[in-house]
């Protein structure tokens, strides 16, 4: 999923790149603009809704300096534009100056995607002396109990104020993550005046994507069709009033959905990520497909695997396509929407995407969202690497 | 909080450290990467760019007039355009 980027912990499924999706006469697909390169799977917060995978990877299994700099320069032969440095939390590699440096040398615009707990004043001097351009900050919640219970981590606001304070105040461009869902969506308006607080650029207002830990917490994190409603007016508003002082973007859920996301631009468009241990996936979730064959960085260049990888090259166009997409006069505006999502909800990564009106599952993932966001449970299991602990449950007021 | 700014032809504007220009070379096209975004540039856009180095628009817009031998206005009118949008996205630093 996600065209792009992605807040750390979940991504955005945006198009953001629309203006270069042009392919070349010869090929179905153009040249890749941004990577996604999730450095470790490490993080200090424990958020149940994350997009890195249910199996995390761990340290002994990292890509080293020299692994992700020869990527760096292939990337950059490649056409790539933007790094997307993430995680986990990417700030537990010692090397993050060495590899921020290294992309700015070869040309590409570096991006950290932290939750802003790990920084200190003098690293975030030093990352912009480097070349850092923009930092997105992620946050759980406006109010410090939603914040600390939701990532699994004490006294997390704080430090994001001030590492967005470090930010600004090197001259870099901030964006704020919130990542939504059922028991933070009232805490929306709040967060978004906690961005204009921080100075932020822009925010990230994205629901929860279901798959791999999500999927496994979606009955306690589906929203309420009364939330969404209410949470679709506030942006509209907000985005009036805030022109020119804050971006909002915004990804609505899914299940409610009547027209499937777009996503990553289309499989194999424009982007790809890299994983922890070297894994060049189409998008972050890619590995929930079981079946894929990804192919690694350290077996094969990026520019071979670009072309020639079969989970790259699987879904990419429109060949793949089952009926009704193959006559769908909108094939090519959504390119078949999440392939991960027809995965976990149609058992197969070629269905059409639950979240189209035109696929039969469509009423009944309606009807299961519908039910599970009003009878729900809240409990909540942590993202780590047991994937057992359970977050204590919400105080009710 | 802060609020919306409305270029005038007395504000100086730079790009901001996390505005960069580049030229593309694999796909031959000239770029300003910003967060999430690459927005492509036609020529007209790289020269407004490459002036922003500290003069105000007015001085920009006097020395384009002559040098284009183009009305003012009309040369006026599609910068502050392009300028603003930009200002808008947050793109640009801005000194009254």
């Amino acid at each position: 999923m996600k065209d792009a980027p992605q807040s750390e912990g979940q991504s955005a499924p945006k198009s953001q790149f629309a203006l270069l999706g042009a392919a070349s006469p010869d090929r179905s697909y153009g040249l890749p603009l941004a990577v996604l390169a999730e450095l470790t799977h490490r993080c200090p917060l424990q958020c149940p809704y994350c997009s890195n995978p249910i199996q995390l990877e761990r340290a002994s299994r990292e890509l080293s300096t020299e692994d992700w700099c020869r990527a760096m320069d292939q990337m950059a032969d490649l056409g790539v534009l933007q790094i997307h440095f993430s995680g986990g939390e990417p700030c537990i590699r010692k090397d993050l100056e060495d590899l921020v440096a290294h992309a700015t040398k070869v040309g590409l615009y570096p991006n950290l995607i932290t939750s802003g707990v790990m920084m200190d004043r003098e690293r975030m001097m030093r990352l912009a002396d480097l070349g850092l351009a923009h930092v997105q900050i992620s946050i759980q919640g406006a109010r410090a109990g939603t914040s600390d219970r939701i990532g699994g981590f004490k006294n997390a606001l704080p430090k994001k104020f001030e590492t967005a304070a470090w930010v600004k105040e090197a001259g870099l461009a901030l964006t704020i993550n919130a990542v939504m869902h059922r028991q933070n969506l009232d805490e929306l308006p709040e967060i978004v005046d906690i961005a204009v607080q921080m100075r932020a650029e822009r925010i990230e207002v994205a629901n929860v994507q279901y798959y791999g830990w999500a999927l496994k917490n979606r009955e306690a994190l589906m929203p309420t069709i009364a939330q969404l409603k209410e949470t679709t007016a506030f942006v509209e508003a907000a985005r009036a009033r805030l022109q020119g002082i804050l971006s909002i973007d915004y990804v609505i859920p899914d299940y409610y959905a009547k027209r499937p996301k777009q996503c990553m631009g289309g499989w194999g468009r424009q982007f790809f990520n890299i994983s922890p241990s070297g894994n060049v996936l189409p998008c972050h979730a890619a590995e929930t497909i079981t079946g894929l064959k990804f192919d690694n960085i350290r077996e094969h260049s990026l520019e071979w695997i670009w072309h020639n990888s079969d989970a790259m090259s699987c879904f990419r166009g429109t060949g793949w396509m089952p009926e009704p997409c193959r006559s769908c006069p909108l094939k090519e505006v959504d390119f078949g929407g999440c392939r991960c999502q027809a995965f976990a909800l149609a058992g197969r990564a070629d269905a059409t995407d639950p979240a189209c009106e035109k696929s039969p599952l469509h009423a009944s993932v309606f009807e299961t969202a519908m039910a599970e966001s009003t009878h729900g449970h809240d409990r909540l299991i942590y993202r780590n690497f047991s994937g057992t602990k359970e977050a204590p449950l919400p105080q009710k007021d | 909080m802060s609020e919306r700014i409305t270029l005038t032809e007395a504000m100086v504007v730079r790009l901001k450290r996390s505005s960069r220009l580049r030229f593309d070379k694999a796909r031959g096209i000239h770029t300003l990467l910003v967060p999430e975004r690459v927005v492509v540039l036609n020529e007209s856009s790289v020269m407004i760019i490459e002036a922003l180095d500290g003069r105000s628009i007015g001085a920009i817009l006097d020395d384009f007039a002559v040098k284009f031998t183009a009305p003012r206005e009309v040369i006026a009118a599609d910068l502050l355009k392009m300028l603003q949008d930009f200002t808008d996205k947050g793109y640009l630093d801005i000194t009254p």
